[in-house]
């Protein structure tokens, strides 16, 4: 009998992935060494009948027998009984949950899936206690924007850094120039990209504490999303799946279809509103000559089409050595959408492979290899301008027939309209002929090379690269009021950020007595490179000739570039005693080239511990009552930050050229600052985890308060001083909240019937402590008369506008009644006041899901409760006539506005004085400004929504034989079933007017959100 | 062990050099920007005289929907009516502020040159022009707004000033900057960089002079001592803007960038404006039918018919004497200009009839409208009682307002085939943009002679080729002799010649036809009181025919100047726009004093915008203190009529 070394990998029986530091012991002895990172083990027996006994946390221990084997794999199973997950935390390091002294809650890849939602930031809405998922309502390829515990900058897109598979992902979102006027178009975001099926698992990292090891890029949370791996698969390995959805309108506002178009009663075939006669069949000559019956349409419906949404994907996925796994999967996606002319089209291509090699396999690389080329046509035209189609939709007169338009062009190829003198432009003449295409191709890369120097010692070098290009065209066609010969527009943005990256391992167990320890040690280098170059022809010359050379003037031409890196080093340390109490803290020194040499490093340092009372007790030999399966307590601080953009330090001048080709010179419109630091967020964080009941019952509840100071401001200026803003270090912006996840196993029978329950709670209170000493209001959006600001000692976000003017004298009968003039009509108050705050209460997530043998069914239920929005589109049905409210009872009676009037003598009398309805309308909703009086269309955004249905059946395994066939799956889901409530007269609180700005509670004419229904096959062979 | 160790070192010295951030000073300076070593003084004067063209986006909320419609040269119902949006103000707030920013660049680099001793032989008179240029763009904002700062720029929030002590500032950058230009340096390589002048130097010197006129004069009615001296002084040595040669003006374009055309956005209509249809119609006594052609002539007629007259479908509602009647045919005689800046509606062979939007062609070739009466007719209610009205070959100018039902049952008010419109030659992009013509230097120096004061010309030689400018700048000057010794009177009581100021008579007896009935009767014409000047009583003194002919002369350019004379004299006339429903944002109108005319309904000056009052409230402060009134449109400025 000889000592030998075994060796070998320990994974997850499920999944496959290795299982870092599990014990292997020899059984009866005290000898034994734990896994590494790559849930790689060596260990020297020296007896040929020796038991090794494998032991995990959460898993069921397993023993197994040497004779004579040099290399045993082990698959653990997980024990039912302590459910003991295990999470990607920062830095892609795999710990068990119960050692974690912070919140991070996992997203399953089959969870993101289960909606079918193209954009994954969608499939996150209500499944994670915290997120607050803003969806932009721009039809296939709109943007979505995640918000994590809340908004924690007063610039910026406020967006957590995304990192997959360890590289940092670039996610910008919308639109460029969020104007009220012109916005330009919300291009998605880039997180939109990834194909959801490719995703293995999402780790969010909502708090400080979490992310702490991300540093500068930490200032709004992180989410680690990991790929897919090659996993040994029955079969092929061949999984080929489609799904097909169907897209129609979700949520459209209330209108009425009583009263035709016109005004002042009167019929008019060329007016833009639907003030006209009551419609009731008469003949009516139409804008074509034709004599005509009056009659309303519902134009909404006839305009937008039946979407439709293929996908289809293979990949191929299996252990194809005993030392390499290979995942691959190929996708096509093509969404043709419910608003004409507008389609997606993405393919996705990723491989990635995992080796592992050398003597004793002390190797690993793992190299993957992903392409994205995403291609979307016609994204919608936002903001209050004739190319909205939505707009023009909305105020369509009632009685006219949407698809009397639908051929677009005249036989002059001129674009037709109702109104021939009107601005507006034809909606179908818009699909077909105001065209814009943008094709993004993405690589996203990386590679990295691990060695165990040791067995309680690894090390691991890391390269990776996101890196895009984004072409841009568009082409408008002459003959409309838009141009008459047309206008064309060419454009590139590329984007590469590199990051290189070494990461030093250690962990071990037992090392004094009962206590156990790891550190880690790494350093990051990243890059980030991003240019532009658009070129515009202007107004063509020749019609309809796309050429940049063929406009009226020179073309014009614009760049951009910028360039920034950071260096980077952290490190990690923990203590354990026992398996059942934690200490972790953590240290990250960034150096950031966008910042001075004295303000250019700083350090961020968190500390986070937690305990595992029920393990404590059971190890003292304590009593549990018999029901507490688990109890854990955590509590954490940590500071994170957000660093300063390229070229925000020195003030320069630039160069351009005028209109003659002539050389001109400006200076800059920012005052930059050069002695500006790094913006600092220092979070404080408790919480509980429980399991009771056999495990059928969980509950998770984290408290956390977090202070955003330093904010880099751009403090506004009177442009008169010759800049229009200047940037300080400023401000104080604090979170505060709570998170509660409920889950509950009601039904737990695998032969029969098994009921899941699954409840997220979250409540975060965004508020502005201080903003400068001179500045206590900023604005973070605004539409013409009405603002959206974050105001010391108020809130984030709060909605500001003009009210209705009212009495106000305590003395007065009156007090508190609304002012109307000579008319009859509100008045407005001259000054802006608060109206509400864009945050939501609290957000709830509800999950319910259900098997039964072969058929699963679920579904999830999502409320927002509390905050308002404007809704500037309730305001233009208004004005136009076309509201239900502006019709009460079949009619319109002239309005007698409850309300009272001055008399004259310093007092006020009840209003007597009715007025039509179309010119209180119509005031209204002009009143102190393009939107009207604010008070009169802010709306509680509070909604309740069936957010997602899902039907699954798996074919009984026993139809599939000899078919080659392994597994077959099908499916119905459905999203956005149901506008359970709501509070928008129709119009859904959703279909915010824009992601970039951190203004969300606006609503104006953007595209009807969508409901979708889609049916899902999956064979894998 | 020491293997391991080894390996750990090996990383720690990797560490380290990513501490080295040596390379960073350098990425992080812009590659597109340049220092101020790179940038010359040319290049910020160039960018502030072209960024003052106005490009479409600013040009539509300033120009067109504030300056035409507050001066009256076409009517669009915004200021004139009350209604002011913060979002326009806003946006002209930060692009005149930005073309003032590149002025006060270009005398910052021009100091600092000079100081360097880098500075080029022409870079002191460059200053003094950046300087001249820079007193327009203060004079601009503050006729806008009132109190602005004379001494922004300097990288923080600046005081304001009192418009008293704009005035005074500006009075004296331009007495400084003209007299220290040398004429006698070269200006070689740098016409390209001055789309005004060219950097003729003596143009400059000639504007600064004009420029410091027209400023002065503005205080005519508030400070008019300090005005006559300012005046005096820059008119005596006869450097002004004289010929149209010395016009400052700037080619314009019809794209979208900076010097495209300020009014050539299709969807404006430019119709001609009852202000100045009143101001027109028999100024001068010139007969339309030495003016048109002959296939005109059977159109035009008679001195003394007034129109048909359609009770239910033209307001009366307001104090324009023209209201209440369509003119179905062209007037007996109207000043010669009217015919070259508007045309006739079905002259499509005109090649300066207009013709936007070219996208929808039925709205300038139809002329044919209808007034309709009870319901539209048509084949299902059987009615045919809708009135027919052919607008081809006829001229109306129908007044602004609030036309409630009238509006709403008559087609032909607001229809382009139908109301004369703006010449295409303003319109299509191919023309430059005045900024100050001969005449006005003319009617300047004549207002200054009947105010008494010390000035090179007399006031009727002054009156009178300030017209003659006017008349060569139109084309028209075949009509100049018989034009200047008219005394017929206009709509509004004025008329021509200098000599004659004789008012007109309280009433003239006009015929007309009932519009229903085909029914002929007499009208009592009543001359408009024009209460804000000389309480009503005089409509023909030689203050208002001098600005009647300025305003006028200034068609289309200079909205901003004929609005800055009537709030600062009251003339020329102005009707109140029509209340059938009352305005809202004018509420100091109504079924009461609608027939007078008071400083509180016309519009004063623009509310600052929203973004001063949240970033910048003591700065807001300080400029409504000294505002002395409300940041209201209907608050007049230091130098207005109050």
């Amino acid at each position: 009998m000889q000592a030998q070394t075994v060796t070998g990998t320990i994974t997850d029986a499920t999944d496959g992935s290795p299982l870092p530091g599990v014990n292997v012991i020899i059984k009866g002895t005290a000898n034994g060494v734990s896994s590494n990172f790559d849930g790689i083990y060596s260990i020297d027996v020296k007896t040929d009948n020796a038991i090794l006994q494998f032991s995990y946390m959460g898993y069921t221990t397993q023993e197994i027998s040497v004779n004579g084997k040099s290399k045993i794999n082990v698959a653990l199973v997980q024990s039912a009984e302590s459910l003991d997950e295990v999470v990607v935390t920062a830095l892609g390091i795999k710990r068990e949950k119960k050692s974690l002294g912070y919140a991070v809650q996992e997203v399953d890849g089959s969870a993101l899936t289960q909606s079918r939602e193209a954009n994954i930031a969608n499939a996150l809405t209500g499944k994670v206690a915290g997120v607050q998922v803003v969806k932009g309502s721009n039809g296939p390829a709109s943007s979505s924007k995640i918000v994590l515990r809340g908004n924690s900058s007063l610039t910026g897109d406020n967006q957590p850094l995304i990192v997959v598979d360890g590289i940092p992902m670039d996610n910008f979102t919308g639109a460029a120039n969020n104007d009220f006027w012109n916005p330009s178009q919300d291009m998605g975001n880039g997180l939109g990209d990834l194909n959801p099926e490719n995703i293995e698992s999402m780790s969010i990292l909502k708090g400080a504490s979490a992310a702490a090891l991300y540093g500068s890029r930490a200032g709004n949370g992180v989410i680690l999303i990991t790929t897919k791996k090659g996993k040994e698969s029955p079969g092929l390995g061949i999984t080929y799946s489609t799904s097909i959805g169907f897209e129609t309108m979700g949520s459209s506002p209330e209108l009425q279809n009583t009263f035709g178009q016109g005004s002042n009663d009167i019929y008019d075939e060329t007016g833009g509103s639907s003030w006209g006669p009551k419609i009731e069949g008469q003949q009516v000559e139409n804008w074509n000559g034709e004599q005509v019956a009056l009659k309303s349409y519902d134009n909404l419906n006839n305009y937008f089409k039946t979407g439709i949404n293929q996908t289809h994907t293979i990949s191929f996925q299996q252990q194809v050595s005993n030392k390499s796994s290979l995942f691959t999967s190929a996708t096509y996606l093509n969404d043709d959408s419910k608003i004409p002319g507008a389609t997606l089209e993405r393919v996705n291509l990723l491989t990635r492979s995992v080796s592992t090699f050398g003597k004793n396999d002390k190797w690993t690389t793992d190299v993957k290899v992903q392409y994205i080329n995403a291609k979307a046509e016609n994204r919608p035209l936002n903001g209050v301008n004739s190319s909205n189609a939505f707009a023009t939709m909305y105020s369509l007169p009632i009685s006219l027939d949407i698809r009397d338009f639908s051929e677009g062009t005249n036989e002059l190829g001129n674009m037709f309209w109702y109104d021939p003198n009107s601005q507006a432009v034809n909606p179908y003449w818009a699909s077909k002929n105001n065209l814009s295409m943008d094709s993004r191709d993405r690589f996203m890369l990386n590679g990295s090379l691990k060695y165990q120097i040791a067995d309680w010692l690894t090390s691991e070098v890391k390269a990776g690269a996101d890196l895009y290009t984004t072409n841009t065209e568009s082409k408008l066609f002459g003959g409309s009021p838009l141009t008459s010969t047309g206008r064309y527009s060419l454009g590139k943005n590329t984007f590469i950020e590199k990051n290189y990256s070494a990461l030093l391992i250690a962990q071990k167990d037992n090392l004094f007595g009962k206590f156990g320890g790891g550190f880690t040690l790494g350093g990051n280098l990243m890059s980030r490179e991003s240019s532009r170059l658009s070129a515009s022809s202007g107004e063509l010359e020749v019609p309809n000739l796309f050429s940049l050379n063929n406009g009226k003037e020179k073309p014009g031409v614009s760049q951009g570039f910028s360039e920034r890196r950071m260096n980077s080093l952290y490190g990690t340390m923990q203590l354990n005693y026992d398996g059942y109490a934690f200490l972790d803290l953590t240290g990250r020194n960034d150096w950031s080239s966008t910042l001075s040499k004295e303000n250019r490093s700083f350090f961020y340092p968190s500390i986070s511990t937690s305990l595992v009372v029920t393990e404590m007790i059971k190890k003292n030999d304590g009593d549990l009552p018999e029901w507490l399966n688990f109890g854990k307590v955590r509590a954490s601080y940590a500071t994170v930050g957000n660093d300063l953009d390229p070229y925000k330090l020195y003030n320069s001048y630039s160069i351009g050229k005028d209109p003659f080709g002539h050389t001109t010179a400006t200076s800059n419109s920012t005052l930059f600052n050069s002695d500006v630091k790094s913006e600092l967020i220092k979070s404080i964080e408790f919480g509980f985890d429980a399991r009771m009941f056999s495990n059928r019952l969980t509950v998770d509840f984290s408290w956390y308060k977090s202070n955003a100071t330093n904010q880099l401001i751009a403090l506004p200026l009177d442009p008169l001083s010759g800049y229009n803003s200047e940037i300080v270090n400023a401000g104080d912006i604090q979170n505060k909240g709570f998170e509660l996840m409920l889950n509950g196993t009601i039904l737990d029978n695998p032969e029969g019937l098994t009921w899941d329950m699954n409840l997220n709670y979250s409540k975060n209170e965004n508020s502005i402590i201080e903003l400068t000493e001179e500045v206590t209001q900023r604005q973070l959006g605004g539409f013409d008369n009405l603002s959206i600001i974050a105001v010391a000692g108020g809130a984030y976000g709060e909605i500001w506008g003009t009210k209705f003017q009212r009495v106000d004298d305590a003395a007065s009968p009156n007090n508190g009644a609304i002012i109307v003039d000579a008319q009859g009509i509100p008045m407005a108050t001259s000054e802006k006041f608060k109206l509400g705050n864009q945050q939501p209460d609290a957000l709830i997530g509800f999950s319910n899901s259900f098997s039964y043998k072969n058929l699963s069914f679920s579904f999830l239920i999502d409320a927002r409760i509390g905050g308002e929005i404007y809704s500037g589109t309730n305001r233009a049905l208004q004005s136009s006539g076309n509201a239900a409210a502006t019709v009460v009872n079949g009619a319109r009676e002239d309005i007698v506005f409850d309300g009272v009037i001055d008399d004259g003598n310093g007092g006020f009398a009840p209003n007597t004085v009715g007025v039509s309805p179309q010119i209180y309308w119509s005031t209204l909703a002009s009143r102190s400004g393009n939107l009207g009086i604010g008070e009169h269309n802010v709306y509680d955004a509070s909604n309740v929504r069936l957010r997602n249905v899902t039907f699954n059946y798996n074919l009984p395994k026993k139809w599939l034989v000899n078919t080659g066939i392994q597994n077959a799956k099908a499916g119905i889901s459905a999203n956005n079933v149901w506008l359970i409530s709501s509070h928008l007269n129709g119009v859904d609180p959703e279909s915010v007017y824009a992601t970039a700005t951190n203004a969300v509670g606006f609503e104006n004419m953007s595209a009807p959100t969508s409901r979708t229904v889609f049916l899902n096959l999956s064979l894998s062979f | 062990m020491k293997k391991i160790f080894k390996k750990i070192g090996f990383l720690l010295g990797s560490a380290s050099l990513i501490v080295a951030c040596s390379e960073f000073e350098e990425i992080n300076v812009d590659p597109t920007a340049a220092s101020a070593s790179q940038v010359q003084v040319e290049y910020f004067i160039d960018n502030s005289i072209v960024g003052a063209q106005q490009n479409p986006h600013i040009s539509e909320r300033v120009f067109e929907l504030y300056w035409t419609d507050a001066g009256r040269m076409q009517v669009v119902g915004t200021l004139s009516e009350g209604y002011h949006s913060d979002g326009w103000t806003g946006e002209y707030y930060k692009y005149v502020s930005g073309w003032l920013k590149n002025a006060n660049n270009a005398i910052k680099i021009a100091d600092e040159q000079l100081e360097t001793g880098s500075a080029k032989v022409y870079t002191g008179n460059l200053k003094q022009i950046a300087r001249i240029w820079r007193a327009y763009l203060l004079s601009e904002m503050s006729d806008n707004f009132g109190p602005v700062p004379v001494n922004g720029f300097q990288g923080v929030n600046p005081d304001y000033n009192s418009v008293e002590e704009v005035y005074t500032y500006v009075l004296a950058e331009l007495k400084e900057a003209t007299s220290l230009i040398d004429e006698g340096i070269t200006n070689d390589g740098l016409a390209n960089w001055d789309p005004a002048f060219g950097y003729d130097y003596t143009k400059w010197i000639q504007y600064g002079n004009s420029l410091r006129m027209r400023l002065a004069m503005r205080l005519s009615e508030v400070a008019p001592t300090i005005a006559q001296t300012e005046f005096e002084d820059a008119a005596r040595g006869g450097v002004y803007i004289s010929t149209l040669d010395d016009t400052f003006q700037v080619a314009e374009n019809n794209g979208w960038d900076d010097i495209t055309g300020v009014m050539t956005r299709q969807w404006w209509d430019h119709f001609l404006s009852a202000t100045q249809n009143n101001l027109m119609i028999g100024l001068g006594g010139v007969p339309s039918i030495d003016q048109l052609p002959a296939t005109m002539h059977g159109n035009v007629k008679d001195a003394n018919y007034m129109g048909l007259k359609f009770d239910d479908h033209f307001t009366t509602l307001t104090n324009d004497p023209s209201a209440g009647f369509w003119f179905d045919g062209l007037h007996n005689s109207i000043d010669p200009r009217a015919y070259d800046a508007y045309v006739v509606p079905g002259d499509f062979d005109n090649a300066n009839y207009n013709k936007y939007p070219s996208w929808s062609p039925n709205w300038t070739s139809t002329t044919e409208r209808d007034l309709i009466i009870g319901d539209a007719d048509n084949d299902e209610n059987g009615e045919t009682d809708d009135i027919s009205i052919e607008a081809a070959f006829t001229w109306n100018a129908p007044v602004a307002g609030s036309w409630a039902d009238k509006g709403s049952n008559n087609k032909v008010k607001s229809w382009g085939g139908a109301i004369p419109r703006l010449a295409h030659k303003y319109r299509n992009g191919a023309n430059k943009r005045v900024f100050f013509g001969p005449w006005e230097t003319y009617f300047l120096i004549a207002e200054a002679a009947v105010r008494g004061w010390d000035v090179p010309l007399s006031g009727q030689a002054a009156y009178e080729e300030g017209i003659n400018q006017s008349f060569a700048y139109n084309g028209v000057s075949s009509h100049i002799a018989a034009y200047l010794t008219s005394e017929n009177y206009n709509r509004v009581g004025t008329s021509v010649s200098w000599t004659h100021t004789i008012e007109p008579p309280a009433t003239v007896t006009m015929n007309y036809v009932d519009g229903y009935t085909g029914v002929a009767g007499t009208y009592e014409f009543k001359y408009p009181e024009n209460t804000i000047y000389e309480g009503g009583s005089v409509k023909n003194d030689l203050l208002t025919k001098i600005i009647t002919q300025k305003f006028i002369a200034q068609t289309p350019w200079l909205p901003l100047e004929t609005w800055n004379d009537h709030r600062r004299l009251g003339l020329p006339f102005f009707e109140n726009p029509a209340i059938e429903n009352l305005i809202d944002n004018s509420p100091n109108l109504t079924l009461g004093n609608y027939m007078t005319n008071s400083v509180n309904v016309f519009p004063q000056r623009l509310k600052y915008p929203s973004g001063l009052t949240n970033s910048y409230p003591q700065g807001y402060e300080q400029a409504i203190n000294h505002l002395g009134g409300d940041d209201s449109v209907f608050t007049p400025l230091w130098w207005a009529k109050h």
